[in-house]
Order: C-alpha cells, then sequence, then structure tokens
C-alpha cells in the first residue's frame, strides 16, 4: 500500500477536534438521587466519570470518527501495489486496425479494448508517466509521457477504429523506439494480434473471441468480346465450412447470385460474365450475417477504355518499340526525327499524350502532353555535362525503380546531367546524374542520360520494369490501374496535363481539391471505404475516373489470427488471455465507505438507535 | 384524620398490638422483670382469687373482712424507654413509595405499639443534628401527640446520627433504641452502636431504602444530583456500572450487618415497598 498525498494525514487533527466538540456538547439529563453516598463510591471503582466512559457509547461519534477516518485515507490517494506495478511509466498500445470491428466481443473488439485500456489506467499509480499508441496502418503517438489519466483515458475514449490493415512493422519499430527511451516501462497491446518485439517485455491484452468471418478477399473485372467479367474471391474465415450467398449487382441492380460451399479455412474464386458492357460500378456481397459485415461487400469501378496517344521520335530503337507496343493503352506513332523537321515541327508534335524523343530534342517542346527523352541533345530546357563512361550506379528508392531489383546491368556511355530546378534525380551513378524526372509548365519530363543501345539494360529484367514505371507516371491515361485501393493508399495522380482544376468526390461526398498548384497533390485520404470519383476539369470539358476503396479483407479479416491455436492440442496459449493488471487504487472504495458510514449515521441520528 | 396516617393504618396498628403484642411482651418482660422486683412493684388492685393463681398473693386481711379470697394485683414495672430516632435528612424523602412515609409509617407502628404495652417511648427525629424531640411519652393516650410529631416532620439537610445522637443527650438507662434511616451517613456506623451500647441501649437499625437504591433503573447518560448537597455527579449508564452498583450496595448491606452482628444489634433491612405490616413483623422477628 502506498499513499500518493501522505499530507492528507495532517488532517488527523481533525479526530481529536470531534471527540472534544463532543465531549463539549455532551450535556446529562439531571436525575436527582437521594444520596451520592454509594454513587460515590461506584465511581471510585469504575472511574466512570471520565468523558471517555461517556464517549464509549456514543455511536454518532463513533461513526463520525470513522468516516473521518475513511476520508483522510481517501484524500491520502491510497494505492495497492501489485505485482508489476511499480514501473513509473507505461505504454499503451490499442490496436486500431479494421479487424477490430469485429463484434465476436461486445459491442466491438475496439470498443472491449478501449474499455479495457481505461481500466488499466485507471489502475495505475498515480503519476505514472502514460504514452498512449494508436496502432493501425500506422503507429501514431497520441500521448507522450502524459501522467494526467483522466487525459489519456478521455483521449482513449476519443479514438476510432480505422479500415486500414495492421502494420505490425512499423508499430513494432515505433513501441521498440519508445519503449528504449523509457527504460523499465510497463508496455501493454490492447487489440486482437499479438506483436512480439525482441527486447520488449509486451503484456498483451487479448481482446477476440473465436468470431465466424466471411469475406471477399478480391474483386477484379475485365473486358471481354461479351461484356465485363468479374472475379470475386470468397473466404470462410471460420472453423467450419459454410454455403455461402454471394450476389452480383450492377450500378447497384442485382445481376446475379450463387450459392457455394467454402471449407473452413478456404477460398472460393466466383466467375460472373457476360456484364453489360456499359457497367459503370460493380459490387459484390456475402449475404450471410458474420461478426464483421465490413468486409462482406467489394466495389469494383468500371472505366470508359481509354487509349493514350504516344509519338515516338527515333531513327531507329527496336528496344523502345518493343516495349511500348506490350502497352495495350498506348497507340504507339512513330517519326524519325528528319519528318518532324521537314513538316515544321509545330504541325507534328501536336495531339498526342506522351512524345518521346530518341537521340533528338524539338528547339521547342510540346505543350500538350508528358514527354520521355533519351540520349539528350543540348537544348534550352537543361544543361547536359561531359560524356561519361561506365559509371557506377547507386540504387535508388524512386518510385521509377519501383520493383526494380536488379542493378547489374552497365552503361557504357552516357552524357552526365545537370538537374534543373524543376526536376529530382532518379539515377545518380559515381560520376553524375542518369536520369531524372520533373513537372516544367504542367508537363511531366522524365530524361535518359544514355541510349539504350550503349547499355544492356534492355536485356534485363530491369528493363520491362522500368519502362512500365515510366509510362505509368507519363501516361496520364494510366490512372486506369488506380481502381482497386486498400484503405489508406496514398495515391499519386498522374492528370492529364490540359488539366486545369482536379478534385476527388469521397463515398460520403465529400470534395477533396487535389489541383491546382500542379503537380496535383498526392490524394491521402483513403480510409473511408467505398466509391471515389476524381473529376477533371480542362477546357470546359470534365472527365470522370473511378476507383474503390475495399475493407483489406486478405490481411484482416481473418479473426482467428489471434488466437493462434496449440498445433498439438488445439487450444489457445495459456498467457493469451492474461489482463495486465497494475494496481488498485483506493481512493474511491475510501470515499464510497465514508459515504455508506456517513449514511449510516444519518439512519442512527434519524431513528434515535 | 391526616392523609399519612388514616383510618385504615390505625386499624392496621390495632392488629399489629394485637399480633406483636405477645412477642414484644416476651421479650421485653424478660429483661425488665429483674429489675421491678422487690420494691419497685407497686399495688394496682384487687380481684377474686381463681384457681391457678399465685396463693401467696392471697390478701389474708381482706379474706378476714370479707371471707373471699382475694389477690392483690400490682402494677408490674414493665415500662421500657423506647427510643425511636427517625432519620430526617433529604434523603429520606427521595424514592417510589417513598422513603418518608415508610419511615412515618414504622416510627408510628412501633411507637404505637409500645405505647401499648405501657412503655416510654421518646420519638427523636434528627438529620445531622437533633430538630425535633419528643420526650417519655405515655400510654395509647400519647399516640395522638406522636403522630402529630411525625406529620409535622420536615425532611431537609444532610444525615450525621452520630453527631444527632450526642446533641441529644440519651440517659444511660436500659432501654430500646430503634435507628430507623437510609443510613447515607458519614462515618462509621460502628461509632454509633458503640455510644448506645455505652448507654445501655439495645439497638435496632431500620435500615430503609427504596427500590430505585436497591436497583437503579438508569439508561443514558445522566447527571447524578444529591438530594441534600446538591453535588453532582455524571454516569453513562453501563452494564458495568451498574454492576459495579449493585456489588457497592451488597457491600454497603453486608458491611452494616456485619457491624450490627459483631456488636449485638439488630439489623433489618426494609423496602419501602413493603406493607408496615410486614415491616413490624420483620422488625419483631428480627428480636
Amino acid at each position: 500500500m502506498t499513499f500518493f498525498s501522505p499530507f492528507a494525514f495532517l488532517f488527523l487533527i481533525t479526530i481529536p477536534a470531534i471527540i472534544l466538540l463532543y465531549i463539549l456538547k455532551q450535556r446529562n439529563q439531571d436525575y436527582t438521587v437521594s444520596s451520592l453516598f454509594l454513587w460515590e463510591e461506584v465511581l471510585k471503582d469504575l472511574e466512570a466519570n471520565a468523558p471517555w466512559q461517556k464517549l464509549r457509547r456514543n455511536l454518532l461519534m463513533i461513526l463520525q470518527v470513522i468516516a473521518m477516518l475513511f476520508l483522510i485515507f481517501a484524500l491520502a490517494r491510497p494505492f495497492l501495489n501489485t505485482e508489476g506495478s511499480k514501473a513509473g511509466s507505461a505504454i499503451i498500445i490499442i490496436d486500431n486496425s479494421f479487424s477490430m470491428q469485429a463484434s465476436d466481443v461486445k459491442p466491438n473488439r475496439f470498443e472491449a479494448a478501449k474499455k479495457e485500456a481505461a481500466a488499466y489506467v485507471s489502475s495505475l499509480k498515480p503519476g505514472t508517466l502514460i504514452t498512449l499508441i494508436s496502432a493501425g496502418e500506422r503507429a501514431i503517438i497520441e500521448e507522450n509521457l502524459r501522467s494526467d489519466k483522466e487525459g489519456i483515458i478521455n483521449k482513449i475514449n476519443s479514438l476510432k477504429v480505422s479500415n486500414y490493415a495492421s502494420n505490425f512493422e512499423d508499430t513494432a519499430s515505433t513501441i521498440l523506439s519508445v519503449a528504449s527511451q523509457q527504460s523499465g516501462a510497463e508496455v501493454v497491446l490492447f487489440g486482437d494480434n499479438e506483436i512480439k518485439i525482441p527486447g520488449v517485455d509486451m503484456k498483451f491484452s487479448k481482446i477476440s473471441q473465436t468470431g465466424s468471418n466471411y469475406a471477399l478477399t478480391l474483386f477484379t473485372h475485365t473486358r471481354t468480346k461479351n461484356g465485363i467479367t468479374a472475379l470475386s474471391r470468397a473466404a470462410n474465415f471460420s472453423s467450419a465450412a459454410v454455403d455461402l450467398p454471394i450476389s452480383l449487382y450492377a450500378d447497384s441492380k442485382v445481376f446475379d447470385a450463387k450459392k457455394i460451399t467454402v471449407s473452413a479455412g478456404e477460398t472460393v474464386n466466383v466467375y460472373w460474365s457476360e456484364i453489360p458492357s456499359d457497367t459503370q460500378l460493380l459490387e459484390c456481397r456475402i449475404d450471410l450475417p458474420d461478426c464483421l459485415q465490413a468486409d462482406n461487400k467489394a466495389l469494383s469501378p468500371v472505366n470508359p477504355d481509354m487509349t493514350a496517344k504516344a509519338l515516338l521520335v527515333t531513327q531507329k530503337n527496336i528496344f523502345l518499340e518493343k516495349v511500348l507496343s506490350l502497352k495495350n493503352n498506348i497507340e504507339l506513332v512513330k517519326t524519325t526525327p528528319q519528318e518532324v523537321t521537314e513538316s515544321g515541327g509545330e504541325k507534328l508534335l501536336k495531339g498526342y499524350s506522351l512524345y518521346i524523343f530518341d537521340g533528338v530534342m524539338p528547339d521547342k517542346l510540346p505543350t500538350d502532353g508528358n514527354i520521355l527523352i533519351f540520349s539528350p541533345v543540348p537544348n534550352r530546357y537543361f544543361s547536359l555535362g561531359e560524356e561519361i563512361e561506365h559509371p557506377e550506379l547507386f540504387k535508388t528508392k524512386h518510385q521509377l525503380f519501383k520493383y526494380v531489383d536488379d542493378y547489374g546491368f552497365t552503361i557504357g556511355k552516357a552524357k552526365k546531367l545537370s538537374i534543373p530546378k524543376w526536376a529530382e534525380p532518379v539515377l545518380d551513378s559515381s560520376l553524375g546524374t542518369l536520369i531524372f524526372t520533373g513537372t516544367l509548365e504542367n508537363r511531366k519530363i522524365t530524361v535518359f542520360g544514355f541510349d539504350l543501345h550503349s547499355t544492356d539494360l534492355p536485356l534485363r529484367p530491369a528493363y520491362p520494369i522500368l519502362m512500365t514505371n515510366v509510362i505509368e507516371h507519363l501516361v496520364p491515361e494510366s490512372l486506369k490501374n488506380i481502381e482497386a485501393v486498400y484503405p489508406g493508399q496514398e495515391i499519386d495522380f498522374n492528370l492529364n496535363p490540359k488539366s486545369e482544376q482536379a478534385r476527388v468526390i469521397t463515398p460520403s461526398g465529400r470534395i477533396v481539391p487535389i489541383a491546382p498548384p500542379f503537380p496535383a497533390q498526392i490524394f491521402d485520404e483513403t480510409e473511408e471505404i467505398g466509391h471515389f470519383v476524381l473529376e477533371q476539369a480542362f477546357g470546359g470539358e470534365k472527365s470522370y475516373h473511378s476507383f474503390t476503396v475495399n475493407p483489406p479483407a486478405e490481411k484482416e479479416s481473418n479473426l482467428l489470427a489471434g488466437e493462434k491455436p496449440n498445433p498439438i492440442d488445439g487450444k489457445a496459449p495459456a498467457n493469451a488471455a492474461k489482463k495486465p493488471v497494475s494496481g488498485m487504487n483506493l481512493q474511491w472504495l475510501m470515499l464510497c465507505i465514508a459515504i455508506i458510514i456517513l449514511l449510516i449515521e444519518w439512519w442512527v441520528y434519524s431513528n434515535g438507535v | 384524620m391526616s392523609e399519612l396516617f388514616d383510618s385504615n393504618f390505625l386499624n392496621k396498628l390495632q392488629q399489629l398490638v394485637i399480633t406483636s403484642k405477645i412477642i414484644l411482651s416476651d421479650g421485653s418482660g424478660g429483661n425488665r422483670k429483674s429489675r421491678s422486683k422487690g420494691s419497685s412493684v407497686e399495688f394496682s388492685d384487687y380481684r377474686e382469687y381463681s384457681p391457678g393463681d399465685d396463693y401467696r398473693r392471697i390478701d389474708w386481711n381482706a379474706f378476714g373482712r370479707f371471707e373471699k379470697l382475694f389477690v392483690k394485683l400490682y402494677m408490674e414495672e414493665r415500662e421500657a424507654p423506647v427510643q425511636i430516632l427517625l432519620d430526617t435528612s433529604r434523603s429520606m424523602s427521595w424514592g417510589e413509595p417513598s422513603k418518608s412515609i415508610a419511615s412515618r409509617k414504622l416510627a408510628a407502628a412501633l411507637g404505637y405499639i409500645s405505647l401499648a404495652n405501657y412503655d416510654r417511648v421518646t420519638l427523636a427525629c434528627l438529620n445531622n443534628t437533633l430538630h425535633s424531640f419528643k420526650p417519655s411519652l405515655r400510654g395509647k393516650n400519647s399516640f395522638g401527640e406522636l403522630l402529630d410529631c411525625l406529620e409535622k416532620v420536615e425532611y431537609s439537610g444532610t444525615t450525621d446520627i452520630y453527631a444527632a445522637l450526642q446533641a441529644m443527650n440519651i440517659k444511660t438507662c436500659k432501654g430500646i433504641t430503634v435507628i430507623i434511616s437510609d443510613m447515607f451517613t458519614p462515618g462509621s456506623f460502628t461509632e454509633i452502636i458503640k455510644y448506645l451500647q455505652y448507654r445501655k441501649q439495645e439497638v435496632y437499625l431500620c435500615h430503609v431504602l427504596s427500590p430505585q437504591e436497591t436497583n437503579p433503573e438508569i439508561t443514558e447518560s445522566l447527571r447524578l444530583i444529591d438530594s441534600e448537597t446538591g453535588e453532582y455527579k455524571d454516569v453513562t449508564a453501563t452494564p458495568m456500572l451498574l454492576k459495579t452498583y449493585q456489588k457497592v450496595y451488597s457491600s454497603f448491606i453486608t458491611r452494616l450487618e456485619d457491624t450490627c452482628f459483631r456488636y449485638g444489634a439488630s439489623y433489618i433491612h426494609l423496602k419501602t415497598s413493603l406493607p408496615v405490616e410486614q415491616m413490624i413483623k420483620m422488625v419483631v422477628n428480627r428480636q
């Protein structure tokens, strides 16, 4: 037992004061006796004339003294220590990922976790420095080293569950970082999945039960000759086989329904064919109630098939032609530098979404499309350095090199690029920058400082990946790929260079402007699940592109994941249900007892006992 | 006729004389007979001889003149001085039934019986001093005087029997002294007995107490005020307190009984709740 305000014991001085008041207050009723002859002897024997004797039977005073003692104890803030509660600081992590919406724990896992976390905070001894972390897509430090328990509890109550998938790596990294700063801190995770972090002794308060859940883990479509064919994947995350009724909606109207049998822990692909081509939005639903309803629905937008026109200006480059021909959404037009010169340039260099200059460059770059340049010549847009040979390549994390792991290609000759203000380097080498990209006058320009014939890159697996990334980056119609988005995913829209204004309309009807200014800002408000629309305005026209955010079902819908059954006996680990209890604040208990005693005292007074 | 001594009470007294006479005569006559032998026998009357009379008392001169046997009747000297000492301190007017009534009725009854038995009765009302004194009452005719004195008694002051006795200055001759008191008196009772026995008195202590004194019924915190002195003591009724009172009370009674026994005095413990005839019986039986 610890008292956090021992100065309150100074109030103990009120106890003698109460007794003194009673002594002073006492007025005995007069009673005449024949003589005190015998009474004097009696009192001499008993010393019964002492005030204490009178007080002994005074129930009211005794009750008041006891009540005062409890009040003083309450003021002294007593705290009953238990094992492990001696830590001066605590780190509380509350999982607010999508799976915490499951209702197998009432009212749902997240509310239950908040309740338990609040109870844990209450049980912490006063003065404990508390760090509160919410762990969803990212681990966010909501409160840091705060000792105000009331404030922490308010903060816990204000937390909201997200649609994000858990990001265990980020959570673990944050916890490790915070825990290393607060040595000896008690780390407690309230959630449905335990996280093991080496070096961190973390308690886990499991907020889950064996709830059954069925989910659509995939829903996509493709255009065929007979209309649209859709694929949905239904998963059974329960411990028994189930017959799942699944229905498909085309533009909110029922198109088809099926019943499939899915074994426990299995997934089944369901194909839907001959969906009308003019459908704009597909929706698939599992019509069976379960513990997590949100993942029983998936959306897939059907955007109009758009083909971008690209102009390739080159003497001859088989590598470029081949790679561009692989892109279905690009209609490639090839020309030579001579033809461009003969036609006067300006006429030809118009009306394309993408211009590719291989070893040549016009005096004036086109203004209506993005530009890709290989082996540039001296120009007025950026300056070129000396020619370099066999540079040693540095690995890069630039978006254009996404999924590129192979840096084993070599470059024989290249021109050292000076990066203009409007651009950023993509690939650096020991001798200078080899690739850069940027936005100039609302046009995206990507420059390769070398000729594809001077490198073995086209022979490497990295080539198609790199070129796909570059085309995706430069061709606005590549928006087509941004159709299925996970909650929390950031979207860097590749807007049409002609766009004057762009905004996103969320499922709840909110309008989020993303441009101007250009380049468009990254859209990160994708937590909401549903149908989003990107609206672009140019020259009095408007274009629309749909994309949907579906629940992270693949990662989050398996509600049994946290149970981690023992492969031998099938039982959950014993420590999984261990609840972190820090100690007990006895202040309220003391106050309650004091109030009860005062009520009894009032009753005694009223009834004259 | 007063309220205290009403006709019912006086009738009871008559009864008491009949029932108590023999015992009282036997008891006192034996002792005093030797003193009255010889010169002290006075002629009283004649009556005809009847068989069984002491023939020594036949007046032969009368036989010579009337030719009938007459025996002389002498008035025997059976008169004994009986002193009734009535405690009239303030404490004696307390209790329910009041000690004042019980004690005066007892004094009146004893006085009446004594007067009816030709004893000389002296009534002394005393508290810490002698304040009312009726000496040498003889014959039933004096009973009215005795009652009158008892009715006029005022209960006041504190008790000091020893001091009052000294003020009374009892003559040194054989007699009976009946003390009617609650004995809430300072000093040792031994001194009182010794003093009375020095004055050749046979002592009867009629210890009169009310039921409230033998068994106090207090249930709360009280300020006990002494009726005589006005002094007070604060007490809270606890089982322990009442138990201690009983212990002290028993010790008080035992002490008086022992003292009486040791010095040949008679101790009669009387509760005011008893009827007066019962009290007289207890006194006489004690003898």
